[in-house]
């Protein structure tokens, strides 16, 4: 079973699953992909919970569905327990106000006809129309502030900036409304080394500032490692692991996360083991011919006969985490 | 260990309307059989041009100078028709986006066999039996079935390794990786990783891995070299350029390198934007970023000199050094 929810949780995810129906026509039917299987957990106020995993694994498509970008086919999305995926008109517009998002290609994410200064000041106008114009130009201002752009970029257009001005103009437009929450979608993958870190300490910056909670949906195990406070581990639309980042650490549990963490390149050569594992030759299996049993038992070396019949139901270890795995206990101890 | 290539005074302009813009300066450096050279830079470092130049591949308002000289012939001063000949046979590239590199239309394993039909004029049945044994190489597992594939038939990561493959078909000297495990799943990046090591301890193939993420270099690299602005500024042994470096750039790229080891806290960033290249500014191009900047630094480009064995720098002067 999955942590029950809890009084201090601003978010709870509750068997969501989402399906796409991909290649159908009038003559066919299509098949269905499974994006999403089941995935269960909870965000505490002020946390950073990471999420990680390979393309194709639903990070973005969950990430979509915690905002409500994206309508799950089953189960609950509840912010501050009131369910999500219900809500409609005026409520769900409230809501919007605390739930903002940031877009992974920051150029493509903005409107190219729009200046800087509309771009920022748009989901006040949707979502504050009781703001006085003035007051919406004096909070753009003030955001554009807090995220380091200049005063006078408010009239430019988002092609005259780079890719970390353009993450900034994508900050402070998800800031404008106050948000109480912001879904990242890989914020930092599209920039330079030097520009992920000035824009990785933005977020951290903001965060502490005004409160946030924050999920950071990401490739890079690395990245999510250093804002993070949970890391959940997805795998082919399922929850593999939600572990703390020291636990990570210290001890993955699931087979699954460890292969992650010794694929991660360390930025360290004397530390680097990458060339001396074995690989394993099999890729991930496409998400239209899904693995029945756990998803993981195709690749994973400690794979039993119960792994190719069962899927394995997340299991609470407590101080760690919970991660779904059959065997990781004798896994453990090997 | 025979030194492969080497390029020297290696710069490349474009004629733009605002001027000539200078994306490549004066770069010296050398490869090595069977070793690995990682090249690291941000967009726009020059670390793709140099070697787009080295193959010829300029777009046409690029011009390349200096020498390249690959065992005694220099590939800039070449014709068209005998760099043809060099190309994939001598020297070949890898780039990121594996889809727009290979022909949609045609089954792999004639597009592999064509290399060696068109490079050593080997018969093409007998070319294809050689390209499904390279399959095999870069582990692809069920290589008969696979060389019948077409492209959109293979994932991202199988698809590189055909590439690399195809690459590696006239066995060339000098293997150029350009990103080339950008756009892969970091289970799939490791395993490729993995096979260019491998490959060049087999073939004895000078890889160039060319990338902007340290990390991924610092796991198979065994030299490094750090460009900034289209100039080298940092050439040393992967281990020294990860523990000793001494260019305040590289340092500032390794400060601002999230790592697993220390999690929060700031993470240290280069102040200001990168430069722009427009020819005849004086001075150390990363001067206007640079926490040590003295008064000479802005009047005087520092050339590329010694500080050690094998480790090379250009800044005037000398900070770090693993004692400090």
């Amino acid at each position: 079973m999955t942590q029950p929810p809890a009084a201090d949780d601003l978010l709870n995810v509750v068997g969501v699953s989402k399906i796409y129906v991909t290649g159908q026509s009038v003559l066919r039917r299509g098949t269905m992909l499974r994006a999403l299987h089941d995935v269960s957990f909870n965000v505490q106020t002020g946390e950073t919970l990471g999420i990680v995993g390979e393309s194709g694994c639903g990070k973005t498509t969950l990430g979509k569905i915690i905002v409500r970008l994206l309508r799950p086919n089953t189960g609950r999305v509840l912010w501050m327990g009131r369910d999500l995926t219900a809500m409609a008109g005026e409520e769900l517009r409230l809501v919007r106000r605390d739930l903002q998002f940031i877009f992974q290609d920051p150029q493509t994410a903005l409107n190219p006809r729009m200046t800087v200064g509309e771009i920022i000041a748009e989901p006040l106008r949707v979502l504050r129309p009781d703001l006085k114009p003035r007051d919406r130009m004096q909070r753009t201002l003030d955001m554009m502030a807090a995220v380091n752009l200049l005063p006078d970029h408010a009239g430019r257009f988002p092609h005259e900036f780079s890719g970390g001005q353009a993450q900034r103009i994508g900050i402070a437009r998800a800031l404008i409304t106050g948000p109480q929450m912001i879904v990242c979608d890989e914020p930092v993958s599209a920039l330079d080394l030097s520009v992920q870190a000035q824009i990785l300490n933005l977020l951290q910056d903001v965060k502490d500032k005004l409160g946030l909670t924050l999920i950071v949906i990401s490739h890079n195990l690395n990245v999510v490692r250093h804002i993070a406070d949970r890391v959940l581990v997805l795998y082919l639309g399922q929850v593999m692991e939600i572990a703390s980042v020291q636990a990570l650490r210290s001890r993955p549990l699931h087979p699954y996360t460890s292969l992650l963490l010794s694929a991660a390149p360390v930025p360290d050569p004397r530390l680097s083991q990458l060339t001396e594992q074995d690989w394993f030759d099999t890729e991930l299996p496409s998400p239209l011919d899904m693995p029945t049993g756990c998803p993981f038992h195709t690749r994973c070396a400690y794979a039993t006969d119960r792994c190719r019949l069962e899927r394995p139901q997340p299991e609470i270890v407590p101080g760690h985490g919970q991660v779904s795995c059959h065997n990781w206990r004798s896994i453990e101890m090997a | 260990m025979p030194r492969i290539m080497s390029v020297e005074n290696l710069s490349v302009r474009f004629a733009s309307r605002s001027g000539q813009i200078e994306v490549v300066k004066d770069l010296n450096f050398d490869l090595w059989t069977g070793q690995v050279l990682g090249l690291v830079g941000e967009s726009g470092s020059g670390k793709t041009q140099a070697f787009l130049a080295i193959m010829g591949l300029l777009a046409r308002n690029g011009r390349a100078e200096g020498r390249a000289l690959l065992g005694d012939v220099d590939l800039l001063q070449l014709k068209p028709r005998a760099l043809n000949r060099m190309r994939g046979r001598e020297i070949a590239m890898v780039f990121q986006d594996t889809a727009a590199a290979l022909n949609p239309t045609l089954r792999i394993g004639i597009q592999m066999a064509e290399v060696l039909a068109l490079h050593h004029a080997v018969p093409l049945p007998q070319a294809e039996l050689a390209a499904i044994d390279m399959l095999d190489m870069v582990g692809i597992s069920d290589p008969e079935r696979r060389a019948r594939c077409y492209p959109h038939e293979l994932s991202g990561g199988m698809r590189q390794r055909v590439l690399i493959g195809m690459a590696l078909m006239c066995r060339p000297k000098v293997l150029i990786a350009d990103e080339a495990t950008a756009s892969l799943d970091a289970t799939v990046q490791a395993q490729i990783l993995t096979l260019f090591k491998t490959v060049c301890d087999r073939l004895g193939t000078a890889l160039v891995l060319i990338t902007h993420d340290l990390s991924l270099a610092a796991s198979i690299a065994d030299r490094m070299m750090v460009m900034y602005a289209g100039q080298a500024v940092e050439i040393a042994t992967t281990d020294a350029l990860f523990h000793d470096p001494r260019h305040p750039y590289t340092r500032g790229l390794l400060a601002s390198t999230p790592a697993a080891t220390v999690t929060r806290g700031k993470l240290y960033t280069i102040p200001g934007p990168p430069p722009r290249l427009l020819e005849g500014e004086r001075g150390c191009r990363f001067n206007p970023r640079c926490p040590h900047r003295a008064a000479h630094c802005v009047e005087l480009a520092p050339i590329l000199r010694p500080v050690a064995l094998d480790h090379q720098v250009a800044c005037h002067f000398d900070i770090g050094g693993a004692s400090q």
